[in-house]
């Protein structure tokens, strides 16, 4: 039996539980901080590994078998998104370590860090409905601790506004799953499809509700377009490595936690008989475009990035919407591209606010002479970003377009054009501005020392490969999006 | 502020809430209960002991780092009790095999189980008081959150 | 009649129903932040009771097995809304840890005023 499928997250909380005993010995709980994260992605990437060679693990905690036992579903999709999250996590836990403290309590920090990686996992994996429903409260109430954290007046009102937003959401994805147990009296995803196969015609009521308050509870907590409104405040007001990990991770889970229980649980066949995809397909739409809108009237450049990712996450649910075989990849590339580079924007974000003392983009203009490697990480992000060849976000994109035109969707092709435009018209105004605009004597700053700047060398360095080697991640990519189709 | 019938009655009943609170969570795998319910029930007599005693001048006061030992020591009570599994090459979390299962319904039966029980008692008890002291103190501004 | 019969047995869920409903509507329309957790509250248990209802049988006991009884609950539901109180139990801390804070920040439980007072600043 290959434990890697419950280590990767037992490891994550073993660490999560040890870490705040060791708040008096910083140094000690950095190591297990550090530990925990790298023992936790060497079984990830094992196990994406294994999942490529062998296909879907499952694992039977204490032995017992479904439907009695909780299982652990490591598919192809559940791989690779455990595999971004442990990619993810690992740069930017040094950065958490090594760059300037933003919070007084290190070490409850990094237990919450732990706590939201374990709950993370655990989503991508777990499967049953009732364990992926508390691993996305673990996640939520980790994700909002993450805000607080910082302790600034804004950071507090945004976190509980996430936090009542939040919890609605959960209602709904509680009922929803109390709508399924009570049609099915199964909660192990197999057991539930296969149940829903006969009782969904007999109960078409039950399950149209559940999807209803699905859909609404995922949109809340993956910040689909119009229940977004919490994230631009959250995501901006947090400390930078809490930002990074929301926008690059936190709403990418549950959105996968959703796909999970699209087709693990409802089927894909029910999935494509309902109008669902029509509503995906608008819904998207609508952010690419308002939500590139909205950015690009931002003055503060953790919301304008914040913004980015409202439009970004419509990228991801146009792939959903469209579901031609290309369109798919492309949606589930894109998890990990965007991933990649906002986590790189977020953490060069932070650091030139950190050195420059300034969060707002008119008074960078002239930056980019005195910082030039952070600046230089920025770009990086931004070109990938608008989706420029030889970047990682061009190659998602481009996957996206040509999925949409196989299908004979050109409208859906012309409107990642227009927002690859919008993209750009935020983006480069900075990027310019910093290298070749002139200097205001107020803001000085410099390049951070090298362990701080590591983790955006890495990013930036991710960004180009995945920009030119997409195909080393394509094998895992296609057969996710294998098992999405019907 | 002292009060001489608040802290004689504290004095005496808190043992048996205690005491019950031991009962409900070495029984949970006989009877309902269990972790969760011990747990609360023995934080709620140390609720109860703060708030009599807190405000004594003795300043008797469930200390931090107790509650916090408490707290991650059950969770992680928990884990390794799981992780004996894979160390017998069975899976996390097996009982059977591992564990010495004892005759259904006497208190010494269910292999693991009553550990586990005892760990997650430990940790409701430790949380309940820890949220309990620290929102007394003001959100967690001295400790950061929890 | 036929709709009371219907009513009084699925009243469990009608009755969660209509909790659930009262609880969205504190949460979502009234200004104190309080009253916000009393209705996040409010919303949680009617899931409970709704979660608890599948499984419930009338004049069941609980699952442990005894000589001469037939009828048991079904102990799942009940066993993973234990999970769910604990969940709530936390949610509902955390939140008044927040709204300390924020009265500390700001002197005032109303969302209102907290929104106008943030405008005022940024304006």
């Amino acid at each position: 039996m290959v434990h890697a499928p419950v280590l990767i997250v037992v490891t994550l909380l073993l660490a999560a539980f040890i870490v705040p005993l060791l708040y008096r010995k910083l140094p000690v709980a950095q190591v297990v901080f550090l530990l925990g994260i790298v023992i936790s992605s060497i079984f990830s990437i094992r196990m994406a590994f294994l999942v490529l060679r062998e296909g879907t693990l499952t694992y039977y905690l204490g032995g017992w078998l479904p439907p009695y036992g909780i299982e652990v579903v490591a598919d192809a999709f559940g791989a690779y998104a455990s595999l971004v999250l442990a990619l993810i996590s690992l740069p930017i836990s040094y950065f958490v370590v090594f760059a300037p403290k933003e919070v007084n309590t290190p070490a409850r920090y990094m237990a919450l860090i732990l706590l939201l990686m374990a709950a993370m996992q655990g989503m991508v994996l777990a499967g049953d409905l009732f364990n992926l429903f508390v691993f996305i409260e673990i996640c939520s109430l980790s994700a909002i601790a993450i805000i607080a954290v910082k302790g600034t007046r804004d950071s507090i009102e945004a976190s509980f506004r996430y936090l009542v937003l939040s919890a609605l959401g959960s209602g709904g994805i509680l009922f929803a799953i109390a709508l399924i147990f009570m049609i099915t009296g199964h909660l192990n995803m197999g057991y539930v499809r296969e149940s829903l196969a006969v009782t969904a015609s007999l109960y078409p009521l039950n399950i149209l509700t559940a999807l209803a308050f699905i859909f609404v509870g995922f949109s809340v907590k993956a910040a689909i377009f119009p229940l977004h409104v919490w994230l631009p405040e959250a995501h901006s007001n947090a400390p930078t490595a809490s930002s990074a990990l929301l926008s690059g991770l936190v709403v990418k889970a549950y959105l996968v936690a959703f796909i999970r229980i699209m087709y693990m649980v409802i089927g894909t066949e029910l999935f494509v008989a309902l109008p669902l995809r029509p509503i995906l397909l608008i819904l998207a739409a609508c952010a690419m475009l308002v939500g590139s809108t909205f950015a690009i009237v931002q003055n503060n450049i953790k919301r304008m990035l914040a913004y980015s990712t409202v439009a970004q996450m419509g990228y991801i649910v146009l792939g959903l919407g469209l579901f031609s075989q290309r369109a798919l990849e492309g949606s589930i590339l894109h998890i990990l591209n965007h991933a990649i580079t906002k986590s790189l924007l977020f953490l060069a974000a932070g650091v030139i606010i950190k050195q420059t003392g300034t969060n707002r983009l008119s008074d960078l203009k002239g930056m980019g002479r005195k910082m030039p490697f952070t600046f230089a990480a920025f770009t990086v992000g931004s070109l990938s970003m608008v989706g420029i060849p030889g970047f990682a976000g061009f190659v998602s994109k481009l996957y996206l377009a040509l999925g949409a035109l196989d299908i004979g969707q050109i409208i859906f092709a012309a409107l990642i054009l227009v927002s690859s435009l919008l993209n750009a018209t935020y983006y480069f105004p900075i990027v310019v501005n910093a290298f070749f605009g002139q200097t205001e004597a107020t803001h000085q700053g410099s390049d951070p020392r090298k362990s701080v700047m590591a983790p955006l060398a890495v990013f930036a360095l991710a960004v180009v490969f995945m920009g030119l080697f997409p195909s080393v991640v394509m094998p895992l990519v296609r057969q996710a999006a294998g098992l999405l189709q019907p | 502020m002292t009060d001489m019938v608040l802290e004689t009655v504290a004095r005496i009943i808190i043992p048996f809430i205690q005491l019950f609170g031991a009962y409900v969570l070495m029984h949970g795998h006989l009877t309902p209960g269990g972790g969760f319910s011990g747990g609360t029930i023995i934080g709620a007599s140390l609720i109860l002991y703060s708030m009599v005693f807190r405000f004594s001048p003795r300043k008797h006061r469930i200390e931090h780092d107790t509650s916090l030992l408490f707290e991650a020591g059950g969770a992680i009570l928990y884990i390794l009790m799981g992780l004996l599994g894979i160390l017998f090459s069975k899976s996390f979390l097996t009982n059977r095999g591992i564990f010495p299962l004892g005759v259904p319904g006497e208190l010494i039966s269910g292999g693991m189980i009553v550990v586990i029980t005892l760990g997650i008692g430990m940790k409701v008890a430790g949380t309940v008081i820890t949220l309990f002291q620290e929102l007394l103190e003001g959100g967690g501004e001295h400790h950061g959150h929890n | 009649m036929a709709i009371i019969e219907k009513l009084s047995t699925n009243l469990y869920y009608l009755v969660a129903i209509i909790l659930f409903i009262i609880g969205f509507h504190t949460m979502l329309t009234h200004n104190n932040l309080i009253k916000k957790i009393m209705g996040m509250n409010i919303m949680d248990t009617s899931l409970f009771l709704f979660f608890v209802s599948i499984g419930y049988r009338r004049g069941g006991i609980a699952p442990i097995i005894k000589e001469g009884i037939v009828e048991y609950v079904n102990p799942v539901p009940s066993a993973l809304i234990l999970t769910g109180i604990v969940i709530s139990l936390s949610f509902t801390a955390f939140a008044l840890g927040l709204v300390i804070l924020l009265y500390k920040h700001y002197g005032t439980l109303d969302a209102d005023k907290i929104i106008a007072m943030r405008s005022r600043e940024i304006g």
